[in-house]
């Protein structure tokens, strides 16, 4: 795991947890297997309800719109894929950037639609950036990768224990997760 | 590898085309005097969807379809719908399962145009087609004209939410099953999908007005800019009517007089055949009377102004009174006009989304319709953002597809764009000794009039560089351009 920032909690307010990638093409689509292990791991809906009032999306890739769904939040996480290397995982803050290399036609990065919600909404929203180490992206398929499925395990267990816990009972529960409904033999 | 390749001529590639949906490319041909030989649109890659479903259950098509495409999932999961319809005797659908559909479909209208226009096309209207590409993009946009990005951002986000309503998901929901739908709006949703619509309307007159007024201000330019007659092809309702969702086939000639009209959507392939070209694996369509060379026809947002007799919405309709004013009541053959008719369409779908959204059928129970089943066969044919979009399945006993034929929007545009795509080649690039950036961008522009998706037409993924070459007749590289692609 690398972290630019060491952060022991995620601020509190409404939290938007945005998994993206394509789920047909292997690891790529780690970030949206993410949100469907974190909806398990918290008890489906129970999420909106919790103290971050914690909203999951998944999507094929970032658009512009979503600084608008950004803006609505007082802290976001962007989860994507990162091509295969040394490390697990990474955790890091989002500063918010328009520069044109933040920006394509096809895809938009974290801190170009932190950028975006920043000058045209007015948001001041925290942004951070899971990137999970994938091992297998080069053909079709909806499943992940036996290297991908345990950086998820560990990038969900970091992601939750940065969770605040509910009076009287955790918010996370300790099962461990091997990948149930993110893959698809 | 390209078959016409001549020897005595140079050849300029425009790979891939930015700022529309998927991947393609041009290439250009001059000979020894700078002259323009010829001049094509490539789709490079190959779709084969048609064949990769057959074997499959007819009642999974609305959902697996519209993996087609991530950029307009919702007119291929409508469409398969309403060709499967037919096979399980679901003709006549529910008032609620209609309605829901309607919404579904006019709000995927409403975000796509949107997203073409602010976010796509907007930056060659606003910088020019030769500014700065460092601004000439979305966030350049943004930073010089801030309450308009923020408005194409809150626009596009409205219409994906009556997506997430309707159909359960914003990209490949499951709102539609064969013979109605799987979900009707609670109270709750229906206001808070209303809420927002009198700013929806407000943002989609200004954004109309923006098209209009650009028009007509460049009106000198943009009146011979890749601007050539042609027939037209769209839906109307039986009386005449604008009507995206079903209607009739109706097609016009270029002084708009009606070259047929086919009530029975089974038998669109009594109205329309397809050719094959060698260099492209995006076929040819063309109006079967009046054979290939005649026939080609042009679809989308300037061929459904020009094929309507009217909108059954007051500001839309208005809207296309001045539209059609242009060209003296007759069909507007500019390219470019493309644009206004898009916008008069987004105030269109704002209306009528307007009227639904006080509907209380949306909010019924009666979900689903089925009778006996009568057809081993169904065609669906519905108007999607770029144009008509047809489906057809057929099954065997088993119940598995057996055949499939799509003809996506962007197909149907092939000539056209390929006749565009030559005609400003010949204006901007015959005679000169260098290829600047502005005219490969003014070669994408006019394709980009078209919000041609070409992902739909060929199923792409992937980005690539755009690389633009000169060759001399000896195959030697006198000019090379390059740029990271999506720009």
């Amino acid at each position: 795991m690398t972290s630019a920032s060491p952060l022991s909690r995620l601020p509190p307010g409404p939290l938007l947890v945005l998994g993206y990638g394509n789920p047909g093409r292997l690891d790529d689509g780690l970030g949206p297997a993410f949100c469907e292990a974190l909806r398990l791991r918290l008890g489906g809906d129970a999420h909106r309800a919790g103290p971050h009032r914690m909203t999951i999306r998944d999507a094929f890739q970032l658009n512009v719109e979503d600084a608008a769904e950004v803006a609505d939040h007082d802290c976001v996480v962007f989860v994507d894929a990162t091509l295969p290397g040394p490390g697990t995982f990474s955790f890091e803050p989002v500063t918010p950037s328009t520069r044109r290399a933040e920006f394509t036609t096809h895809s938009a990065t974290p801190a170009g639609i932190m950028g975006l919600a920043r000058d045209l909404l007015g948001a001041d929203t925290q942004g951070y950036a899971l990137g999970i180490r994938g091992g297998e992206f080069g053909g079709f398929g909806e499943r992940l990768s036996p290297v991908a499925r345990c950086h998820l395990a560990l990038a969900l267990d970091h992601f939750t224990a940065l969770l605040p816990r509910q009076e009287g009972r955790p918010t996370v529960c300790a099962t461990p997760i091997r990948g149930e409904g993110v893959h698809h033999d | 590898m390209n078959p016409v390749l001549q020897t005595d001529t140079e050849r300029i590639v425009i790979e891939p085309v930015t700022r529309v949906e998927g991947h393609g490319k041009v290439t250009i041909h001059r000979d020894a005097e700078g002259r323009v030989a010829q001049a094509r649109l490539h789709i490079v890659e190959f779709r084969g969807f048609e064949r990769f479903i057959q074997g499959r259950p007819y009642w999974e098509m609305p959902v697996a379809v519209q993996r087609l495409c991530g950029i307009c999932p919702v007119s291929h999961h409508l469409c398969a719908a309403k060709a499967v319809d037919l096979l399980v005797g679901g003709e006549s659908l529910t008032p609620t399962a209609e309605k829901i559909r309607r919404l579904m479909h006019y709000g995927q209208f409403f975000q796509s145009h949107a997203l073409h226009f602010f976010h796509l096309a907007s930056p060659d209207l606003l910088f020019g087609f030769d500014a700065d590409p460092v601004d000439r993009n979305v966030l350049g946009v943004a930073a010089a004209h801030p309450e308009l990005a923020r408005q194409g951002i809150l626009m596009r986000k409205w219409g994906q939410e009556i997506i997430q309503a309707t159909a359960g998901k914003k990209v490949h929901g499951t709102g539609a099953i064969p013979g109605g739908v799987n979900r009707s709006l609670t109270r709750e949703e229906r206001d808070t999908l209303r809420a927002p619509v009198s700013h929806m309307l407000t943002w989609a007159r200004e954004a109309l007005e923006l098209a209009r007024g650009y028009t007509l201000e460049n009106l000198p330019d943009v009146g011979h800019f890749g601007d050539f007659e042609s027939n037209y092809l769209a839906l109307v309702r039986a009386d005449g009517a604008m009507d995206i969702y079903d209607g009739e086939l109706r097609a016009i000639d270029p002084r708009g007089e009606i070259l047929l009209q086919e009530p029975d959507s089974q038998r669109y392939l009594d109205v329309i055949a397809e050719e094959v070209r060698p260099w492209s694996y995006m076929k040819f369509p063309y109006l079967k009377p009046l054979g290939p060379e005649e026939g080609w026809y042009r679809v989308g947002p300037l061929a459904r102004v020009n094929a309507c007799d009217f909108i059954d919405t007051p500001e839309a309709e208005e809207a296309r009174q001045e539209f059609k004013g242009l060209a003296g009541g007759g069909p507007v053959h500019h390219t470019m006009a493309y644009h206004w008719a898009r916008m008069i369409e987004l105030l269109h779908c704002a209306e009528v989304i307007q009227r639904l959204l006080d509907d209380d059928d949306l909010l019924g129970a009666e979900l689903r319709t089925e009778g006996p089943r009568r057809r081993r066969e169904g065609v669906g044919i519905l108007e999607a953002p770029r144009g008509t979009l047809f489906h057809h399945y057929r099954v065997g006993d088993d119940d598995l597809v057996t055949r499939c034929n799509l003809i996506v929007s962007t197909t149907s545009n092939n000539e056209g764009m390929n006749r565009s795509v030559t005609q400003v080649a010949k204006q901007r690039m015959e005679g000169v000794d260098r290829i600047t950036e502005g005219m490969m961008n003014e070669v994408e522009v006019a394709i980009r009039a078209y919000d041609p998706c070409l992902s739909c037409a060929t199923h792409a993924l992937g980005q690539m560089p755009l690389i633009v070459e000169l060759v001399d007749e000896g195959g030697d590289v006198l000019d090379r351009r390059a740029r990271s692609g999506g720009s």
